[in-house]
């Protein structure tokens, strides 16, 4: 996932060497500008070696930074300048001078203090007419052996306008790291041989290929893997929450309901045992026997609300019916509930459960998000279907986007839905518009039989 | 003095037992000669001392409460039972009442409503606590309404002649669901004529318009 260029870049470190390949100038200046910051804010020296460009060109496009480039600049932290008019002054370039310009200038930074040395390299030097540009490679794979080992992080630049193909391969045969416009990369095509020719070459850079295929085949496995496992732990998951909830409703049910239950009516009968007593101690028991009264109103409630116990012996239908009325009770909006053929089925517990659950979540996302005066709900026996639709007149989203964004945001309604219908073989279809309201088709295997 | 009734209590829960037991001791009119903690023992128990009324609870350790009810009133049918139960949705009532139950109080109110009821069914009336009654008066109102919803024509259609009328509805022509049931269109065909009868359609549109109402196919109704 392309994440922000400056929070990829904060994890540069010190010893990589990657290759930056840009297609534009905005490309440009997103990612030099961060990367500079990052470089100037860790205390790090900043070099940057530019080609034809004077300092101001250089600076001009990143004048959101100015004043920060400037202050870096002026204090020695941040140096530029020009590749002809200083290393290749005499229009020959010599990988072993340049590097050992550049060990130089890295035992001067960190001389003054800083943590390390930021080179920023502008490779089009090579395009020119210049004694020695054919070792670039070379001196790339110089790189590889240098930077790894100090306090130097190597940025090399390469403008894909001005390069040609063979020459960007090359480089990303060499880079073990590659950003591209402002997305950065673990180079997969680095092949991790230094002055390589010829053959020798196209052998390692075949084997490395190959040695792709086989990588990314395996990524593939371990992803799929991976999405298996989730799918599974999300199945358990639901499912124990399922009997999680119908153990709790069953325990507030039958156990402290019913002993709330003895509670009350030992309390009441306590006043009529006792005929001594005074108005205050009767007022009291009874306001005692009034708050044990309430504790199961609620109590019921609160089962009622976590498991069905309807489901168990009644039909879906009346279930789902009831929940609907409940939720117009307590909302201005109107739901239509058309059920067809569902009581000529004897659905199984899991089945009956699921699409009791989905009505449930399919009506709390419409009332938590939708804005909908209206819900119509489907559910009808079309062999050897089940077929269940909610449908909303609100205002809608983009369901893309929606499914992309909800993990984030830990909103998993839909997400939920969607596994339950999974764990039954089934398919679900969510088809949305922005203010065209939404729709949630779920089609499920019709599973007769007894309940486990 | 009219003889006492005798009065059986099942309940597996000790602390509500001694609660009716003390209420019903503060009145000559009732008493209680056993108390039974599962629907065995109550079966037993009955058999043996044949009271007058049993006060039943649902959710028994061993069984369910309407269903010994059932079991009690075919064999005493001169027992009364009273269920005394946590529940409270219109469907355990109704079922109470269909398992020849005479009468159904919450447990909550109990204290306020037991002999009330006792009385009532040793009349040989029916009682219901009057908490429920919103409940089932909202639920016969409901279900009025709902006979519509349940569609006996619907219901007679055979599994097969309801995956054919989805495909009709689809838009597939005979032949190419023939193709997908793997029987021939005149098969297809046979079901097409009785789906139509059975449904009372008649014309293909009518069909898809059939299907649409009912969600079997994807014509969003919002949308006209």
């Amino acid at each position: 996932m392309p994440g922000h260029p400056s929070c990829e870049i904060a994890g540069l470190q010190p010893g990589d060497h990657l290759c930056w390949i840009y297609r534009n100038d905005i490309e440009f200046r997103s990612f030099l500008a961060s990367f500079l910051r990052q470089g100037l804010a860790q205390k790090e020296r900043v070099l940057c070696i530019l080609n034809g460009q004077t300092t101001s060109e250089f600076v001009k496009p990143l004048e959101d930074d100015g004043a920060v480039l400037n202050t870096a600049l002026h204090c020695g932290q941040l140096i530029i300048f020009e590749a002809i008019e200083t290393c290749l002054w005499d229009r020959c370039f010599d990988p072993e001078r340049m590097i050992a310009y550049l060990r130089s200038e890295e035992e001067r930074s960190l001389r003054d203090g800083y943590g390390g040395l930021r080179i920023v390299g502008d490779m089009s030097w090579a395009l020119r007419d210049i004694h020695g540009a054919e070792c670039l490679s070379e001196y790339e794979a110089r790189l590889n052996e240098f930077v790894p080992n100090c306090k130097c992080l190597g940025l090399c630049q390469y403008d894909q306008r001005r390069f040609k193909a063979d020459m960007l391969l090359d480089a990303l045969s060499i880079h073990p790291m590659v950003a591209i416009g402002a997305e950065l990369f673990r180079n997969p095509y680095y092949i991790p041989l230094r002055n390589l020719r010829g053959d020798d070459f196209f052998q390692a850079r075949f084997e490395c290929q190959i040695g792709n295929l086989i990588r990314q085949k395996r990524t593939e496995e371990a992803l799929k893997q991976d999405e298996e496992r989730i799918h599974m732990l999300s199945r358990q998951l639901l499912q124990a929450q399922e009997t999680e909830r119908r153990r709790i409703s069953r325990e507030l049910h039958d156990t402290i309901a019913q002993d709330l239950c003895g509670l009350k009516i030992n309390l009441d009968t306590l006043l009529l045992d006792s005929p001594g007593q005074t108005p205050e101690e009767r007022e009291r028991v009874a306001k005692m026997s009034r708050a044990v009264h309430r504790s199961i109103v609620s109590v019921r409630d609160l089962a009622y609300d976590l498991h069905p116990p309807e489901l168990e012996n009644t039909d879906l239908v009346e279930t789902i019916r009831r929940h609907c009325d409940d939720i117009v009770g307590r909302t201005a909006m109107g739901i239509d509930l058309l059920a067809i053929g569902i009581e000529d089925v004897r659905l199984n517990l899991d089945t009956r459960l699921a699409l009791y659950r989905l009505v449930q979540e399919g009506l709390i996302n419409i009332t938590k998000h939708a804005d909908a005066t209206h819900v119509l709900i489907h559910l009808c026996f079309s062999a050897p279907d089940i077929i269940l639709r909610i449908q909303d007149n609100g205002r809608g989203f983009d369901v893309r986007e929606r499914f992309g964004a909800a993990v984030a945001e830990r909103k998993m309604g839909l997400h939920v839905m969607r596994e339950r219908v999974a764990m039954l073989n089934g398919e679900i279809r969510v088809e949305s518009q922005p203010s065209l309201g939404t729709s949630i088709l779920v089609r499920i295997p019709c599973m007769e039989g007894e309940d486990a | 003095m009219p003889k006492r009734k005798t009065v059986m209590i099942v309940d597996d829960h000790p602390l509500f037992r001694e609660g009716v037991k003390s209420l019903l001791g503060r009145h000559s009119s009732h008493e209680v000669v056993a108390e039974a903690t599962t629907g065995e023992e109550a079966l037993a128990k009955v058999a043996e001392l044949k009271p007058d009324i049993v006060i039943m609870d649902i959710s028994l350790p061993d069984s369910n409460g309407l269903d010994v009810t059932c079991a009690i009133r075919r064999t005493l049918p001169r027992t009364r039972v009273v269920i005394l139960s946590v529940h409270l949705r219109v469907d355990f009532i109704t079922r109470a009442f269909q398992s020849g139950a005479s009468g159904y109080i919450t447990k909550e109110s109990a204290s306020e409503r037991l002999l009330e009821c006792l009385e009532s069914v040793s009349k040989g009336d029916l009682y219901m606590d009057p908490i429920l009654h919103t409940a089932i008066v909202q639920n016969v109102m409901k279900s009025s309404a709902q006979k519509s919803v349940t569609h006996p024509c619907y219901s007679s259609l055979t599994p097969r002649e309801l995956e054919v009328l989805r495909f009709l509805a689809e838009g597939l022509s005979a032949k190419e669901v023939a193709g997908k049931l793997y029987v021939s269109p005149k098969t297809v065909e046979n079901h097409r004529s009785k789906i139509m009868k059975k449904l009372d359609l008649h014309t293909a549109v009518e069909l898809v318009r059939y299907a649409a109402k009912f969600g079997m196919i994807d014509v969003s109704l919002w949308k006209k």
